[in-house]
């Protein structure tokens, strides 16, 4: 109990620290959300050339609709992924990492808490794609769909928190570059289904795309738009989630103790 | 009692060790002022106590359960887009410590290192011995047993290195470890000041 209300603390005393940095940039804080009408308009317009009746196409989903999930969920992962190891990378520099190393709070414990700010900004990003796909499309709204996308949501960002972690430990390894955050971003789009179902991918190719934390999330974004929920699909996902979830969240402790190991040992921490 | 038996430190694509079968202890209540030349292994001897190094043999043993406070000499080490106050919140958090203890601190101390003056400010907006007193602050602000110091009274004004002289001699009294690189001579002639010297891989006593 003094574990998960110490844990809570640490989520909401990180949580703060980032907003008070990113208020700071107050120009950039108010547009950062100015994208979202841009992508969907560009997307609307894209979606008149692609055929709504191809085989690959979900039942009961139109271009648009898919594709607007796809990006909304990709944004998610994306972005939180991105802003830990920007976070990881900035603490580097400045040596503030020592700091927080002499502190009571674990390392393990301060990098898995640098997701949560990113993870309420996506979320409240992702509420607006959904919103407007809801007044585009006209769909009605139940509450049956957030106990979908609930559980959901929170196994992705576990998984995210776990991938997070992975990526700072190459941070800490190789110092510039941060090819891990990169290549995530890279897969993603390009085999996460985002902009295409993973059905149209070769067989070995789709067998990967189930390990990305964004192909589940998008294809909970887009059962939740179909005509017919299908649970069976939703169980088969939040399954899926929380293996991914499982295996990013151990990957990312056994590689960042042995990133910390090393670091400390070759007194390069904060070396940039 | 903080103990180094035959501890040997070399860095990455470097030649030499710096530190070799170094054996010394450390004991509270006194201040261990480290001196010596330039890239002797002053600020590396405080990083392997605070465990921000590892030794690559040997060992160190600290008392269990001690908390660290620790001075820097690096200038950056906060956040430059927070407050002072902000910043000493957020790593007496980490540190569970509270904010009424941080501002009793602030108040207790704010006439001789003058924390009204810049605790309002971003951190990058201050001048480097406002961002010496800010890690003053964060350490000293601290219930802690273990003081390394790095370069304390570096940026200092006066009436500052007086009141960090003061802060340092009531740590001794209260029983804490005080490790102190400076090559300054502020705790010349005390009877609780011990003066070593890092030189050649060893420590020599002064």
């Amino acid at each position: 109990m003094k574990t998960i209300r110490r844990t809570l603390e640490l989520w909401a005393v990180v949580l703060r620290k980032q907003f008070q940095i990113e208020f700071s940039y107050k120009t950039a804080f108010f547009l950062q959300n100015l994208s979202i009408p841009l992508t969907i308009v560009s997307w609307f317009f894209l979606s008149k050339l692609i055929d709504n009746n191809s085989p690959f196409m979900p039942d009961g989903l139109d271009y648009f609709t898919f594709v607007v999930a796809g990006v909304a969920a990709l944004d998610l992962c994306v972005s939180v992924i991105n802003y830990v190891a920007g976070r990881i990378r900035e603490e580097q520099i400045s040596g503030v990492l020592e700091e927080i190393k002499i502190t009571q709070t674990s390392f393990i414990m301060y990098f898995s808490t640098l997701s949560a700010y990113p993870t309420v900004l996506s979320l409240i990003r992702l509420s607006i794609y959904m919103v407007i796909i809801f007044f585009m499309n006209q769909f009605q709204f139940n509450f049956e769909i957030l106990m979908v996308v609930i559980p959901i949501l929170a196994l992705t960002i576990l998984s995210l928190a776990g991938f997070s972690m992975v990526s700072a430990s190459f941070i800490l390894l190789i110092k510039k570059g941060d090819y891990v955050t990169k290549g995530y971003i890279m897969m993603s789009s390009l085999i996460g289904g985002i902009a295409y179902p993973i059905a149209v991918l070769p067989d070995f190719v789709q067998f990967f795309s189930n390990f990305l934390p964004v192909t589940q999330l998008a294809d909970t974004l887009r059962n939740v738009f179909a005509e017919n929920l299908s649970y069976e699909l939703i169980i088969y996902d939040i399954y899926q989630q929380i293996i991914l979830a499982l295996i990013y969240m151990v990957l990312g402790v056994i590689i960042l103790k042995y990133a910390l190991n090393k670091t400390l040992a070759e007194g390069s921490l904060t070396d940039f | 009692m903080i103990r180094f038996t035959n501890v040997s430190k070399r860095f990455k694509n470097q030649p030499n060790n710096i530190f070799e079968n170094l054996s010394f202890n450390f004991e509270p209540k006194l201040v261990y002022v480290l001196r010596g030349a330039n890239g002797s292994g002053k600020t590396t001897l405080i990083k392997l106590i605070s465990s921000l190094l590892k030794v690559n043999s040997g060992s160190i043993e600290v008392p269990e359960k001690c908390k660290i406070s620790y001075v820097s000499s690096n200038e950056r080490s906060f956040f430059g887009r927070m407050t002072g106050h902000q910043n000493l919140e957020f790593f007496s958090k980490l540190d569970n410590g509270s904010n009424k203890k941080l501002d009793e601190f602030i108040a207790e101390y704010n006439e001789a290192f003058r924390f009204n003056e810049f605790l309002n400010k971003k951190f990058i907006h201050m001048s480097s011995g406002q961002k010496k007193k800010m890690a003053i602050a964060r350490a000293f602000s601290k219930k802690s047993n273990i003081l390394l110091l790095d370069e304390p009274f570096n940026f200092l004004d006066e009436s500052s290195r007086q009141a960090l002289n003061m802060l340092i001699k009531n740590s001794v009294k209260s029983g804490k470890y005080v490790i102190l690189a400076t090559n300054n001579h502020e705790f010349h002639s005390h009877d609780f000041v011990r003066n070593i010297v890092i030189r050649r891989k060893k420590i020599e006593n002064n």
